[in-house]
């Protein structure tokens, strides 16, 4: 029996050192550049892989036909197009930039890009090189898509400001007056309590819908100029005990059903609440999930003014592409006019570009929305977001739940969650 | 790095040891086939087990960001999670949903299997059906579960008309949220432990049975002096999965409380998962795997160091 066994040990120690050489090898080349996507090819063809979310076959069948627009106008460039569901797309992009084979064109919204600039590409060198116009993109969403240095990392294709969306049919079934742009804080309450009755309520408030509100109210900003997280900010403090007494003591929203961050979209597609925070991006899924009429108005003006935050999404080259001159052209075809505009068609985008707006409108057919947009966005800026967003606001939720439903002090929760968030 | 790579045995190579005549010689020849056919099979495990293994334990002792340099720490990622108030408390929850979770669910699939063991009408039907939960998605179970537990949801709503008392916000409210994520773990998984009890119980000899009856042995005493017993082998293998299983409690709480309110619920694999793939804090996260690992295996060679005292193998 003897011999076998020291074969058999052998094998396997033979085995364990080309398992530990592999992984020295794996760690060395995984800083290194590796094999980035966009090698051209000996006849000056290219082929330039494009990830992005999509949440369907029509979602990316959508994509598709822009990709395909891509060598329409340059014949060289293809794009290999690869579309993921939302909720794994950014845990498969950082995987792939830890590896050094990125693709070349990244997709990113304006939460989550400061996590990812590190693996992309500044686009300011190419854009004045390329002489690429882009007064005609909103400003909030360029200033989104740009990193703490101030440089552009991706070109927007959507954006929105936060605004509310309204049930009609609600509104005037409980005989309440609907709320018009430019109403004030002052008006959102009597209209909530006068909402709140016969097991209806005005609102679902969830920790992090509030986040965004919470700057439409006292100018309070989660993240400061730095990139650094400040929830234990005076103004993000009071933000956000104002929020929670809506649900403990005024009860305009119901009781938090504990951390599930479709619920308060949920509570409004059922009709159970009348009003619901979001932005353009939104009018989709209402359409799709609800049976009501339904408008948008603007967030309650403060005191001081209206202000709103503005998100959206684009698309940058990551560092370890091989071709990034050919990728910015494929950049400036899919984020061109024609492009934004057919997006906006197809009701797919709020496009980014004030010239292509207007195809939005026209799909929508909602009377009263370009009032409302234009409002929300001529007193918008950028959101801030610090690099590890889905991490804090995660956390918001976990423990903003039990501060909402008032069984931990808000000032606890805010100190909880920025100390647990700023420890990585 | 090449040095690493330790030269296999080479075929011309002799054993220093002085080995008698044929016999060895042809054991010798049988170890290289075994080897040639386990080949496949070898360089499956080093590829897919061994090698993430070794991976995980050497990026344990970095820290290992997705993106940006890494830089070696030692034990460092080890002791900031010993360190770390948060991980303390995960890993008591953990370890209070393990001692609420395995009582109950011995009791109820034990329970249940001996009911099922005696002649009732239907009993393959009822095998079934309490099997169920096993096979159903958790996902699909969780959408169920929310509309029970949530304000106005079934139990709300069944209770208040009759008591005129609402019920607690389950899921939203930290004293419950456990013990509401334990009870639906119970239901999704008894079935499991209910079949290897049944089956045990099927291979009780029928002799041992009629010979307790003869000497005078009532239900009662019958129960608990010779089923349990007969059964403590397959009470031993359903405690100790259930433990291992459930130390690494995930879906359920990732997926109907997301570890909250608060961190009432959060437990160590989801505390792993959301360094690893929230917070991208890769070391942090493979030596909180590491540290899960010793844990389990700590527990598990407890738990057979002890079934000496009341594993009974005798049949």
């Amino acid at each position: 029996m003897r011999a076998p066994n020291k074969l058999w040990k052998a094998a396997l120690a033979a085995a364990f050192a080309a398992v530990l050489v592999t992984s020295a090898c794996g760690s060395n080349s995984s800083s290194g550049g590796g094999s980035g996507d966009g090698t051209k090819n000996a006849d000056g063809s290219v082929t330039l892989t494009w990830t992005m979310w999509a949440s369907g076959t029509a979602d990316a069948q959508i994509w598709q036909n822009i990709a395909k627009s891509v060598t329409d106008k340059y014949p060289n460039i293809h794009i290999n197009l690869q579309t993921t569901a939302i909720s794994d797309y950014y845990t498969k992009l950082g995987t792939r930039m830890a590896a050094g084979t990125a693709p070349c064109l990244v997709s990113s919204q304006s939460s989550r890009i400061a996590g990812y600039t590190q693996g992309m590409l500044p686009l300011d060198d190419m854009i004045k090189q390329n002489n690429y116009d882009v007064a005609d993109f909103d400003k909030t969403i360029l200033k989104g898509l740009s990193g703490t240095d101030g440089k552009q990392y991706a070109i927007p294709y959507d954006f929105g400001p936060q605004i509310l969306w309204y049930n009609r049919d609600l509104f005037q079934q409980e005989g309440v007056p609907e709320p018009k742009v430019g109403w004030t804080v002052n008006d959102f309450l009597t209209t909530a309590r006068a909402l709140t009755k016969d097991g209806k309520y005005a609102i679902a408030l969830y920790p992090t819908d509030a986040l965004t509100m919470i700057f439409s109210m006292n100018g309070g900003q989660p993240v400061n100029d730095a990139g650094k997280l400040q929830l234990t900010d005076p103004r993000m403090v009071q933000g956000y005990q104002t929020f929670a007494g809506m649900v403990t003591k005024d009860k305009i929203s119901p009781a938090l059903p504990g951390v599930d961050s479709n619920w308060s979209k949920n509570q409004f597609y059922t009709g159970n609440v009348a009003l619901m925070s979001g932005g353009p991006w939104s009018i989709s899924d209402i359409k799709a999930k609800s049976k009501f009429t339904f408008a948008p108005v603007t967030m309650p003006a403060a005191p001081n003014g209206m202000q709103t935050s503005t998100q959206g999404s684009g698309f940058g080259i990551s560092k370890t592409c091989k071709d990034p001159e050919d990728a910015f052209k494929a950049l400036t075809v899919i984020t061109s006019k024609e492009t934004l505009s057919s997006l906006g068609q197809q009701g797919r985008a709020f496009p980014a570009r004030k010239s292509a707006q207007n195809t939005w409108y026209d799909q929508a057919k909602m009377p009263g929305a370009k009032e409302v947009l234009d409002a929300g966005i001529a007193a918008s800026q950028a959101q801030r977001y610090t690099k590890n967003w889905d991490q804090v606001s995660k956390l918001i939720e976990q423990f903003g739940v039990a501060a909402f439903n008032g069984q931990s002090p808000v000032a606890d929760f805010l100190q909880q969650v920025q100390s647990q968030a700023s420890q990585n | 790095m090449n040095t690493a790579m330790a030269p296999p045995l080479s075929t011309g190579q002799r054993p220093h040891r002085t080995v008698c005549g044929r016999r060895s010689a042809r054991k010798r020849t049988d170890g290289w086939a075994a080897l040639f056919f386990t080949s496949p099979s070898i360089a499956g495990l080093a590829l897919f087990t061994a090698f993430p293994i070794c991976m995980s334990l050497v990026i344990s002792l970095f820290q290992w960001p997705t993106l940006g340099d890494k830089t070696f720490v030692g034990a460092g990622n080890y002791l900031h999670l010993l360190a770390d108030p948060i991980f303390r408390q995960v890993l008591l929850n953990t370890v209070l949903f393990v001692v609420l979770y395995l009582p109950a669910n011995i009791v109820v699939s034990l329970g249940l299997a001996l009911w099922l063991a005696t002649p009732i009408r239907g009993r393959q039907f009822f095998r079934v059906l309490f099997f169920v939960p096993v096979v159903t998605p958790m996902v699909a179970n969780v959408l169920v579960w929310r509309l029970i537990y949530q304000p106005n949801g079934l139990v709300d709503a069944s209770l208040f008309p009759v008591t005129g008392i609402h019920a607690p916000n389950f899921l939203g409210d930290p004293r419950w949220a456990m013990l509401s994520v334990v009870a639906m773990s119970v239901w999704g998984g008894f079935g499991y432990n209910m079949l290897i009890f049944s089956a045990a119980l099927d291979n009780i000899p029928q002799e041992i049975i009629d010979a307790s009856r003869i000497d005078g042995a009532g239900p009662v005493s019958r129960l608990f002096r010779v089923t349990l017993p007969m059964l403590s082998p397959a009470m031993f293998f359903a405690t100790t999965m259930t433990v291992i299983t459930s130390l690494q409690v995930f879906t359920q709480t990732f997926l109907l409380t997301g570890g909250g309110p608060g961190a009432a619920t959060e437990t160590l694999v989801q505390f792993i998962y959301g360094q690893g793939f929230s917070s991208f804090a890769l070391g942090v996260a493979s030596a909180g795997a590491w540290l899960l690992f010793l844990f389990i295996m700590g527990i598990t060679a407890l738990q057979f160091l002890g079934q000496r005292k009341w594993v009974n193998y005798d049949v």
